[in-house]
């Protein structure tokens, strides 16, 4: 296969609208070794990726969320913003006093 | 969205974490796994990961449900990892332009060697596992996500485009450089075999 074609397959295969499998029939056909390299490793890349197993969640990091979760206020009621407020309120008044 | 996701998305937004914790059991493994993917390194990856559904809480009432919560929460845990290395500054990450060097000498990135068939090139060969990862976390930020979205857990290039709410053809083409930044990385490993 000429190598345009092949990066022209390839860009279909960027655009979800092709499989690797297709290439299958055309490989022994390619003209040159680079486009046999190329596509072979480029492949070979890909589906190592794929390969990458999903993990388990470490057993207790579950629990850790929730707890934290449970001390965490939800966006209905801040009150850890609120006491902020007020507690800036209170420095401002008596920063405000009059110094006789 | 299926009914019972609503549901539990509507009283979680009422403040009810029993839901929440319901809704988190649902999408934890992915979101988990996701930023394992893009941190490489467990502690990190716990760390965030309680920062994504932290946050996720804090924000449960700006959902509108005009995406899939899945889509939300990848969003978010994408986010909270970019914004974190964003502040560390210091990432050890190699420019995919940057000209690959072995013993001293610039290699030209088109001509390698077919290694596709080669026995090691399986992740049961624990080296190349490592190889992988470590050329993963090498890939830029921006790279990284593409490649850990698309090639590690699957989606499609139009769910990486609502995830990261980047263009189609920005999903494209940061795919495209970062499967070649991999190849490239995985080329340099057999090379030196």
């Amino acid at each position: 296969m000429e190598q345009e074609k092949l990066f022209k397959l390839i860009s279909d295969f960027f655009d979800d609208e092709l499989d690797f499998e297709f290439f299958d029939d055309f490989e022994e056909n390619f003209e040159d070794e680079f486009s046999r390299c190329f596509f072979n490793t480029f492949r070979k890349t890909v589906e190592l990726c794929h390969q990458i197993c999903e993990n388990d969640l470490p057993e207790d990091l579950h629990e850790k969320l929730i707890m934290r979760l449970e001390h965490q206020p939800s966006q209905k009621n801040k009150p850890s913003q609120r006491l902020v407020c007020k507690k800036a309120k209170r420095r401002k008044k008596v920063r405000n006093i009059p110094i006789e | 969205m299926k009914e019972s996701e609503k549901i539990l998305i509507e009283n979680a937004q009422k403040g009810d974490t029993a839901s929440f914790e319901k809704l988190i059991k649902k999408h934890e493994v992915k979101i988990y796994n996701l930023l394992l993917g893009m941190l490489g390194n467990v502690h990190a990856t716990e760390d965030l990961f309680q920062e994504t559904f932290i946050t996720a809480w804090k924000k449960i009432k700006s959902f509108r449900g005009d995406s899939e919560l899945s889509t939300w929460l990848y969003r978010i845990a994408v986010n909270t990892v970019l914004m974190k290395k964003r502040k560390k500054k210091k990432i050890t990450t190699i420019s995919i332009d940057e000209p690959i060097e072995s013993h001293g000498k610039e290699i030209s990135r088109d001509i390698q060697d077919d290694w596709s068939n080669s026995p090691l090139a399986t992740l049961e060969n624990k080296e190349l596992k490592k190889k992988v990862f470590n050329s993963i976390q090498k890939l830029p930020d921006k790279y990284r996500a593409v490649l850990v979205l698309r090639d590690v857990d699957g989606f499609s290039n139009d769910e990486v485009k609502n995830i990261l709410k980047i263009s189609l053809p920005s999903v494209k083409s940061r795919l495209h450089r970062a499967r070649m930044f991999m190849r490239n990385n995985l080329s340099s490993y057999f090379r030196t075999r």
